[in-house]
């Protein structure tokens, strides 16, 4: 058989030629090149069964005599945690229903009005240098690229490339991947309550924070001075009629604790303070026996540009403007997507929490470290948004 | 190249297909220190070190564009890096003046630790920052390793592929 013979020198020249062109062209985006991926996807398809039916059995054995104890272990470490999470389950659900009653109600939509189509996961990445998974579904299924994949805690990836029986999902965790995230967090606790703001005369407060604080032993009503405005999807929940005071412009500041005065009424400027816009929210259920208080603090929405760091290294948020008026971003402050006209998901969907906080030198931006809320370790099935960004602007 | 369209291409790209399989399935639950083992890689650098410089280079191109479109990696990328995988492996070995198969299993893993540590600096050419970090000090020794434990399956397969016969092997290093 003849031997192909060209000169050494003219054989790399034209790989690294015929590289760079092909680079190029795919960074732009080709009918040609997304073409021929599916097909050979499509050529691959008998070739990947043929190794999974042969691989699985030997996994599964290998898998048996090596990891038996750790499986059983996390078994009981899992059991153990939805113990814990089954009282947290009920509270999360009642909000959700407010959420979405409240989203109704101001005619938007929420992540949850978009359907959705579940996904297994076939494989994890096959490069050191790409944090990727393949899934079961592809184009014939309705699935495009840019769509967002979610698992039951959060946001896991985009789809980037998609071949007719299966697609290939871009985590979060890749220094590639991008979005657009805004991150809620809740104002300073001083700002919220005036230094002219006294406690009862027997002192004791009405216990605040995100959680339901009956009242009722106070066998007072609370009044409050309001603020004129149209409520907001993301203002305080007001639960109970009548209600007394409506939500701030800016949806919720944090309070610890409200002073109330010694009859009971909360003091109207120990409540509202017109430098944050903060206040409590106070709704009355029986004006002579039994009040209910719930405080739901300020949100204050920050934006910013979130991107992967890679494996075992958290999500990276940029250009987040440190400002005292819109509230400090601190640690444990949740972070969910910020939708948009050109982003590739819709708002609300969960990413992660704050871990921490760095500043830039010559910057008043903060550079803010987010643990994604999904363990991309271990992806088994997973939902696709099916989202198509709406980029006419219509 | 017309002899290589009719010759090795037509072996490496069912071999390169199952290869690919390989990869895309087993080894991506089978990793050591949580390093993707690259089974492709040390194909192209196994044909390097079995066939030469320029068909390691040429079977490294094919294979890496292969795993390009595969696996969705900016195409030619991956395929460049592997070609100079198959081509720094073929050099090398070529350097010896009798070829054994454990010098052929050395340079194989030369060839692909090579390869590995160029992906990173190939993405960075291309605007995908965040891959210089400690981890490629496990990466690329690990992916050697295994490059070397494959090479006396692979070197004789790459020259397979590559259609070259030993005695011509031999005859490279005596030229």
């Amino acid at each position: 058989m003849a031997i192909y013979s060209v000169g050494r020198r003219r054989v790399m020249l034209l790989l690294v030629l015929t590289s760079i062109f092909l680079v190029s062209l795919d960074q732009r985006g080709n009918a040609v090149i997304d073409r021929s991926r599916s097909l050979l996807a499509l050529a691959l398809e008998p070739f990947d069964a043929a190794a999974r039916s042969i691989a699985l059995p030997v996994q599964n054995a290998w898998h048996g005599m090596v990891s038996y104890d750790d499986v059983r272990r996390e078994n009981e470490a899992l059991r153990a945690q939805i113990e814990v999470q089954r009282g947290a389950e009920i509270e999360a659900r009642a909000a959700i229903l407010e959420f979405e009653e409240l989203l109704i109600l101001n005619q938007l939509d929420g992540a949850g009005s978009y359907p959705s189509l579940t996904v297994r996961v076939q494989g994890e990445r096959a490069s050191n240098f790409q944090y990727t998974v393949q899934i079961d579904k592809g184009s014939t299924d309705g699935i495009e690229v840019g769509m967002p994949l979610v698992n039951g805690a959060g946001l896991v990836g985009k789809i980037s490339q998609v071949n007719p029986n299966s697609s290939i999902v871009l985590l979060v965790s890749d220094p590639e991947f991008s979005i657009g995230a805004k991150l809620l967090t809740k104002a300073e606790l001083a700002a919220a309550v005036p230094s002219s703001a006294s406690p009862t005369a027997n002192g004791s407060t009405v216990a605040t924070g995100t959680t339901l604080a009956d009242t009722a032993d106070t066998a007072d009503t609370a009044t409050l001075n309001t603020i004129d405005r149209v409520p907001g999807p993301l203002d305080p929940v007001v639960i109970g009629a009548p209600t007394t005071a409506r939500p701030t412009p800016s949806a919720a500041a944090t309070v610890d604790s409200v002073p109330a005065g010694t009859d009971g009424t909360v003091a109207p400027d120990a409540t509202t303070d017109s430098q944050t816009g903060s206040d409590v929210v106070v709704s009355t259920i029986s004006p002579t026996t039994t009040s209910t208080t719930i405080e739901v603090g300020e949100i204050v929405i920050e934006t910013g540009s979130l991107s992967g760091q890679g494996a075992g290294r958290p999500l990276l948020m940029r250009f987040v403007e440190d400002s005292a008026s819109k509230g400090r971003v601190k640690v444990g402050a949740i972070v969910q997507t910020a939708g948009g006209i050109r982003s590739i998901s819709p708002p609300g969907l969960p990413i992660g929490v704050v871990t921490a906080v760095r500043e830039q030198t010559g910057s008043r931006a903060l550079l803010v470290e987010v643990e994604p809320a999904a363990n991309l370790n271990k992806l088994s099935f997973l939902s696709v948004v099916l989202y198509v960004p709406n980029t006419s602007g219509t | 190249m017309r002899a290589f369209l009719t010759g090795p291409l037509i072996r490496l790209f069912p071999v390169g297909l199952c290869v690919l399989a390989v990869q895309r399935t087993v080894l991506t639950d089978a990793r050591a220190f949580d390093v993707v083992l690259q089974i492709v890689l040390a194909l192209a650098a196994a044909a390097g070190a079995g066939a030469g410089p320029e068909r390691g280079a040429v079977a490294g191109f094919t294979l890496g564009l292969m795993y390009d479109l595969a696996v969705g990696s900016p195409l030619g990328l991956t395929a460049l890096m592997y070609a100079l995988a198959g081509f720094v492996a073929g050099y090398v070995f070529t350097l010896t003046r009798t070829p054994q198969w454990w010098l052929a299993g050395i340079f194989t893993a030369i060839g692909a630790a090579v390869g590995e540590a160029a992906l990173p600096a190939g993405r960075t050419l291309i605007g995908e920052d965040g891959w210089f970090t400690s981890r490629l000090f496990t990466i690329i020794p690990v992916v050697a390793v295994f490059a070397v434990v494959l090479s006396p399956l692979f070197v004789p397969l790459g020259r397979w592929c590559m259609c070259v016969k030993k005695p011509r092997w031999k005859a490279m290093h005596e030229a």
